[in-house]
């Protein structure tokens, strides 16, 4: 029997085309731990990211931490047949999805796609010839944010979680929601714009969420009005605040006495002060806590937390 | 009939290739909707027990199996386009068959009358 059949890593895995998966298989025990994103490039060594490290797959079935030699290589078809599996061999029902650039997998893993973009009218409405893929295994660390929630829960105001790419931001939000409509008894509604928060497959979150409301796969600024309209939330939770159009629904979430907790991309306070359509947010005080998270080699910790823009301990 | 309720069902449902064409008509009931293989190979064992079913040609059969190897794997649009594409080439070949059936059926008949004069003329 399988014993890596109910694993993450072998659910993310599953997706790769079956030439690709049966050279990683035997891998999967001490992968599984550390294994955070597995990449294929056309015509590129395959490999499997543990956080710092990254290790190829030889044509021999070995791994090396060395990127040349006898190295597997991702061909097209490899490229092809793994994204039509990503797909359940159905793109037209993940073309949202793919013009965004992933599509969600079961069990919470995302696959990252680029290519070459087709578009109309400015907005991409497709991605052809496939050349990356970029699986990345979903882990979710219940709990992870149980020491930011005891330090938030009774205070107002919104809260902004701050990190680099790969830090933990998802993850912190993800257990903050669990914990604000379970431990908390909050009304939450939880904006999953891009699937990465319950990662919904089917209606069904794949990702423990709590008790949340989900709307899953919404525009943002749309879908906070229309929480507010709808399911009378205490909480909104959503995910990077990254335009204009998401500010100004903030403030719709504030003026309505709702706490809005969101995340943004910015490893320190000036590189988020520097984020112009930010500012007018961050000066109003509709975010009062901003809370920094360490980087992508403790993905998850908290650096440091300002309310009002005093230092409190992390 | 199939071919339309699958083009409606994919504009509007967005459930994956397996389950609409399962559930597009009793043809492909017997469509695996588990997953596991890809769906060219469902569609090809599928349309493998047509052969004891159906009287269909191996003409028919060649374009079943090129309509199933292109089902899912685009968007939208180039679905129903190709949706579009094999209603007209299978109206087609239902053409051919119903005047193959006529053309048929005449010389049928024709024969029979003479293999009845025939048997008379014998008998007399």
């Amino acid at each position: 029997m399988n014993t890596y059949e109910n694993k993450r890593l072998n659910q993310a895995a599953s997706c790769l085309c079956p030439p690709l998966y049966r050279l990683l298989f035997p891998h999967f025990a001490s992968l599984e731990d550390k294994a955070q994103e597995i990449r294929l490039r056309v015509n590129r060594p395959v490999s499997v990211a543990c956080g710092a490290k990254t290790y190829f797959i030889t044509n021999s079935g070995s791994l090396s931490d060395l990127s040349c030699g006898d190295l597997c290589l991702a061909k097209r078809s490899d490229i092809e047949a793994t994204f039509q599996r990503i797909c359940n061999y159905s793109v037209y029902a993940r073309q949202r999805e793919i013009s965004n650039g992933f599509v969600t997998l079961s069990g919470g893993h995302r696959a990252g796609i680029c290519g070459t973009a087709v578009l109309n009218d400015k907005s991409i409405v497709n991605i052809r010839d496939i050349t990356s893929i970029n699986l990345r295994i979903a882990r979710e660390h219940r709990g992870c944010a149980v020491d930011l929630y005891r330090q938030i829960k009774h205070k107002s105001g919104g809260v902004l979680i701050c990190g680099e790419p790969c830090s933990g931001k998802t993850t912190v939000l993800r257990d903050l929601a669990r914990l604000f409509s379970t431990d908390g008894s909050a009304a939450v509604s939880l904006i999953d714009e891009r699937g990465e928060l319950a990662a919904t497959v089917s209606g069904v979150p794949q990702n423990d969420v709590g008790l949340c409301d989900v709307f899953d796969g919404y525009p943002k600024s749309f879908a906070m009005e229309q929480a507010l309209r709808t399911m009378s939330p205490q909480v909104i939770i959503c995910d990077e605040l990254g335009s204009p159009g998401d500010v100004s629904a903030a403030f719709k979430v504030q003026s309505c006495g709702v706490r809005l907790i969101a995340t943004a991309h910015a490893r320190s306070r000036k590189e988020l002060f520097e984020r112009a359509f930010l500012q007018k947010l961050l000066n109003s005080g509709v975010l009062s806590t901003l809370v920094f998270l360490r980087g992508r080699e403790r993905a998850g910790e908290i650096n440091e937390i300002f309310l009002n823009g005093e230092r409190l301990a992390a | 009939m199939f071919l339309s309720t699958l083009s409606t069902s994919l504009r509007y449902q967005g459930a994956d290739i397996f389950r609409l064409v399962h559930s597009s008509g009793e043809l492909f009931s017997t469509l695996s909707i588990t997953g596991g293989e890809p769906f060219e190979e469902a569609w090809k064992k599928t349309i493998c027990n047509f052969r004891s079913r159906y009287a269909l040609t191996s003409q028919d059969f060649e374009l079943l199996g090129e309509f199933g190897s292109q089902l899912g794997k685009t968007d939208t649009e180039g679905q129903l386009s190709h949706i579009e594409l094999y209603q007209a080439l299978f109206s087609k070949q239902l053409s051919l068959a119903e005047e193959e059936v006529i053309s048929k059926s005449k010389l049928y008949q024709t024969m029979g009358l003479f293999a009845g004069v025939s048997a008379a003329i014998v008998l007399v």
